[in-house]
């Protein structure tokens, strides 16, 4: 008995789309209710306020996992919610022996945009903005032109019609070339915001792996070199400015993230678990502390981990948290329920995976193989070549073979 | 002689109705054999089975010495097929479907076309085949058949459409063709009127079923016509309730006037089965036979209704 | 003298053209149509907030602002489908293709030879259309290369939505057409889905052989009016 090829290719067609659609709307008709783990170091209590959020709000725990009414959690974390600190009369207050008063707590908190695999991944173009640093007012303004980095120099292209600035360009690559700067340039990044206080222009890897910062500064080239060395599998630059002035730049290596310090240093955050790939950082600072969160995007069971660390980032406590039991249980039984329904599962990029429990995923394969034989028992005919494919695929391959089939071609049956 | 065509114990169901119930014939090299029977007898069924486009649920066939739905793509050279309603791809004009015929056919006869062609009045060739009338549609695509010089013919419900003047053009030229080129041909078709010159063979289906298949003129040999007057109705059905296909008494049928029986058996063999059967002198007396025309047998075969 | 395939390819390409003839041009005209309705988009973009402001959306945010062609493209699949395969699949005309003297493949895969070719010239003026007007508006070649690698895929879900429009036509029994045309809704669905330019980045091969099943599907569809299945 040979194959129906043409059949088989509509099977595997149907397979296809159901091992996106049924994962697709099985995540939108069992959605579990969003819920994110945060969190913030109490320089009161020098330990970690761990938050949960969900669609009821926030909720406060600390690492005993004792619940906190919101007014006595807040409280424990003053520089960070100083709005309603002050209006429970908070303000001002003593902390690690310095007075902070109400300004003085909500103008050095900050929150650093996370270091995300989209982010670190993610397409980028050769193409920046390079804001006049000095500007007459006090407002940054977009540029009139763009920043093109290219093999062996860089161009500026006027937005009004992408004609080339033949002379800033020859300008700006001389200025670089002669801070030390080797094309071609590794990497490059700035931060296209206007929204910002100020403006470090953009920041590159040269072709030997040096940290270079070129501003433009009342419409003249500024290039310097900071003398550090990026870490040889640097995947990304982020530019953020802050008033805080801690840094001003952040590179995601294989090895670890990095920050841009101000003061030309290369500061490597104490992260334990990183791995580029399915790791998001996110960093808070306040007047005081700072509050490293990492997220592990690879499953429910992977804990958030925390790290408090000093003005100098050095580490000073550190702490792993789970989601909820209910959370993680529901999570848990959705992947038994999906891996049931398909032993595959496709997104959008063509990332084709295998269901989260592969012990459901053999049950759900066990059932579409006893449907598949009902159904064949029925219309007496067994196609074992569909049969073989609905052990292979499951539910989906059983769908597939039974709008599809026979997969199998009865000999003789072959006029073209 | 060769067997062209070879069909034997072809069952099929359309959703669970049966509409072939073991059907067997074949058709031999020459001449031309008509397929006949009523609307819905299963004449273009079996010419689907045939030809590959249904699959039978038990059963076989076989055209040219192969299986209708695995015939090999050269060997259709050899068949003409025309499909039921004059299909074809009428979107085409006259000239563009016959130039695109050609290319699939070595031996194609172009003047034969366009001899059929260009007996269409006041048509030119560079209009489309769906702005032709039926009889001008099916004109064309008579000759598109013929130019294709196939060995075999089979023509499902060439009638479909047409009125009597195009059927009789249509039988005349087939009927020309064949006995020049020496090409059999299957015609299906419930309109049986113009046939009686033109059949070599008869088969003719009824319910699923060959009840005749032979010669047109064994068939008429061998067929009968009776009338009674009408009143004689009611006994003739008490005493031959069922009538046996291929017996004496085949069918009854009641007119206004006359109730005709039909059978297989002439007039002084009927005679002596309707005595049997009991029927009274007085009736028998005035059984008379009827000349049957070709339409007239078929009709007593299958039925008016 | 027929017979020979150059003569049969011939005949299938020139079935082909009379088929499209008259109305192929339409998807074309409605490229155009949507080509310069971005290309007025953009103007009036520039004209209210500045170049530097649209530059700096399409660095920063990678919006979209052509995101009608892929419409126009996946539509344009199930149009040039609809004039090959309804006169070709309706009135049980399926059958003539059966019948011809020569593989089925021959005529099938012609037909589907030419839609892909009217597929790719459609994409084709997509693209060079797309990269006029951004040469228009003065966008570099570091910008419009990635922006215009964003179409590739909207002209893979044309050739699916054509395929599989071809393949509901084909089809002989409904439930299976409809299930057809649920999977090229998929397809395109897939193809067209994603944010920013050239969502799929470099790595198109997979989508490109996950489309060329469907070729053979539509063979499948056609071939149960071949095989006698019901």
């Amino acid at each position: 008995m040979s194959i129906h090829t043409p059949r088989f290719a509509a099977m595997l067609i149907c397979v296809l789309v159901l091992v996106w659609f049924i994962p697709y709307v099985y995540g939108r008709a069992t959605r579990a209710d969003r819920f994110q783990l945060s969190g913030e170091y109490s320089p009161l209590t020098r330990r970690f306020m761990i938050w949960e959020m969900g669609p009821k709000g926030i909720r406060f725990r600390d690492e005993d996992g004792r619940l906190l009414p919101t007014r006595e959690a807040q409280r424990l974390m003053p520089l960070v919610f100083p709005g309603n600190v002050r209006k429970w009369g908070g303000f001002p207050i003593t902390l690690d022996g310095r007075v902070f008063s109400f300004e003085e707590a909500e103008k050095n908190l900050r929150y650093f945009s996370s270091l995300t695999p989209r982010e670190i991944f993610g397409r980028k173009f050769p193409v920046h903005a390079l804001f006049e640093s000095v500007p007459e007012g006090v407002s940054l303004e977009l540029p009139d032109d763009v920043l093109v980095v290219g093999a062996d120099g860089i161009s500026f292209l006027r937005c009004a019609d992408g004609s080339l600035n033949g002379e800033k360009s020859v300008r700006f690559t001389a200025e670089i070339k002669r801070a030390g700067a080797v094309f071609p340039l590794r990497l490059a990044a700035s931060n296209p915001s206007i929204y910002k206080p100020f403006d470090e222009g953009l920041v590159f890897i040269d072709g030997n792996g040096g940290i270079f910062q070129l501003q433009m500064a009342r419409g003249e080239p500024v290039c310097r070199a900071t003398g550090l060395v990026a870490p040889r599998d640097t995947l990304a630059l982020i530019v953020e400015e802050h008033e805080s002035r801690g840094f001003y730049a952040a590179l995601a290596a294989g090895a670890g993230p990095y920050l841009l310090m101000y003061g030309d240093r290369l500061l490597r955050l104490p992260s334990e678990s990183w791995d580029p790939r399915v790791n998001t950082l996110s960093l808070r600072s306040t007047a005081l502390y700072r509050t490293m969160i990492e997220h592990d995007l690879s499953g429910v069971a992977a804990p958030v981990r925390y790290a408090a660390l000093d003005r100098d980032f050095r580490p000073l406590r550190r702490y792993s948290a789970l989601l909820p039991e209910a959370v993680r249980a529901r999570s848990e039984l959705l992947d038994k329920g999906l891996s049931l329904l398909t032993p595959f599962v496709l997104s959008q990029f063509f990332d084709l995976r295998f269901a989260p429990n592969p012990g459901f995923a053999a049950l759900g394969v066990v059932c579409a193989l006893g449907l598949f034989y009902a159904c064949c028992r029925r219309a007496r005919r067994l196609d074992l070549a569909a049969l073989f494919l609905v052990a292979c695929t499951g539910l989906p391959g059983c769908i597939a073979a039974l709008a599809f089939g026979p997969l199998g071609r009865e000999t003789g049956t072959r006029g073209t | 002689m060769i067997a062209l065509i070879a069909c034997e114990g072809l069952r099929f169901a359309y959703g669970g109705r049966e509409v072939l119930h073991g059907v067997s014939f074949t058709v031999e090299q020459g001449g031309i054999v008509g397929l006949l029977g009523k609307n819905g007898a299963g004449k273009s069924t079996t010419i689907n089975i045939l030809m590959g486009f249904l699959r039978p649920d038990a059963g076989a066939c076989s055209i040219l010495g192969h299986p209708g739905h695995a015939i090999p793509p050269l060997e259709r050279r050899r068949i003409g097929l025309l499909h039921e309603g004059f299909v074809q791809y009428d979107f085409m004009t006259i000239a563009e479907i016959e130039r695109y015929h050609a290319a699939f056919y070595p031996a194609w006869d172009r003047d034969l076309y366009y001899d059929l062609v260009n007996r269409l009045v006041d048509v030119p060739h560079s209009r489309k085949v769906s702005r032709l009338s039926c009889g001008q549609r099916s004109q064309v695509i008579l000759g598109l058949i013929l130019a294709q010089c196939p060995e075999l013919m089979i023509l499902d419900d060439y009638s479909m459409g047409l009125d009597v003047g195009y059927r009789r053009l249509f039988l005349e030229f087939l009927r020309e063709y064949v006995d020049v080129r020496g090409t059999t041909v299957l015609l299906t078709s419930h309109i049986v009127q113009e046939l009686d010159s033109f059949l070599d063979d008869v088969l003719i289906i009824h319910e699923g079923e060959i009840i005749v298949s032979g010669t047109r003129d064994s068939f008429m040999a061998g067929f009968f016509g009776y009338t009674l007057p009408a009143r004689y109705e009611p006994r003739l059905r008490e005493l031959a309730p069922t009538q046996t296909r291929g017996g004496p008494v085949h069918s009854i049928e009641a007119g206004r006037r006359d109730v005709a029986v039909y059978g297989f058996a002439p007039l002084d063999a009927m005679r002596g089965h309707l005595a049997g059967l009991g029927l009274e002198t007085e009736a028998l007396d005035q059984l008379a036979q009827q000349p049957l025309s070709f339409e007239d047998a078929f009709i007593g075969l299958t039925g008016r209704y | 003298m027929g017979g020979d395939i150059r003569s049969i390819l011939r005949a299938a390409c020139m079935k082909e053209w009379i088929k499209v003839r008259l109305l192929f041009w339409i998807p074309f005209a409605a490229l155009a149509a949507a080509l310069c309705d971005v290309s007025l988009m953009y103007k009036g973009f520039v004209a209210m907030h500045g170049a530097p402001a649209l530059w700096y959306e399409l660095i920063v945010k990678q919006t979209v602002h052509f995101s009608r062609l892929s419409w126009v493209l996946a539509a344009a699949g199930m149009f040039f489908a609809a004039l090959q395969f309804v006169p070709e699949c309706s009135g049980r005309r399926l059958r003539l293709m059966f019948h011809l003297p020569v593989s089925y493949r021959v005529s099938m895969y012609t037909a589907v030879g030419y839609g892909l070719l009217l597929n790719l010239a459609l994409l084709c003026a997509a693209v060079g259309g797309l990269a006029l007007v951004f040469a228009r508006m003065g966008f570099p070649r570091e910008l419009a290369l990635p922006m215009l690698g964003t179409l590739p895929p909207w002209g893979l879900a044309g050739f699916a939505s054509y395929c599989s429009t071809a393949a509901v036509l084909a089809e002989p029994r409904p439930a299976r057409a409809i299930l057809f045309g649920l999977l090229g809704f998929g397809y395109v669905t897939l193809l067209t889905a994603g944010n920013g330019y050239s969502p799929l980045g470099g790595n198109m091969w997979p989508y490109v052989l996950a489309c060329l099943l469907w070729p053979l599907a539509l063979e499948s569809a056609a071939l149960r009016v071949k095989e006698g299945q019901r």
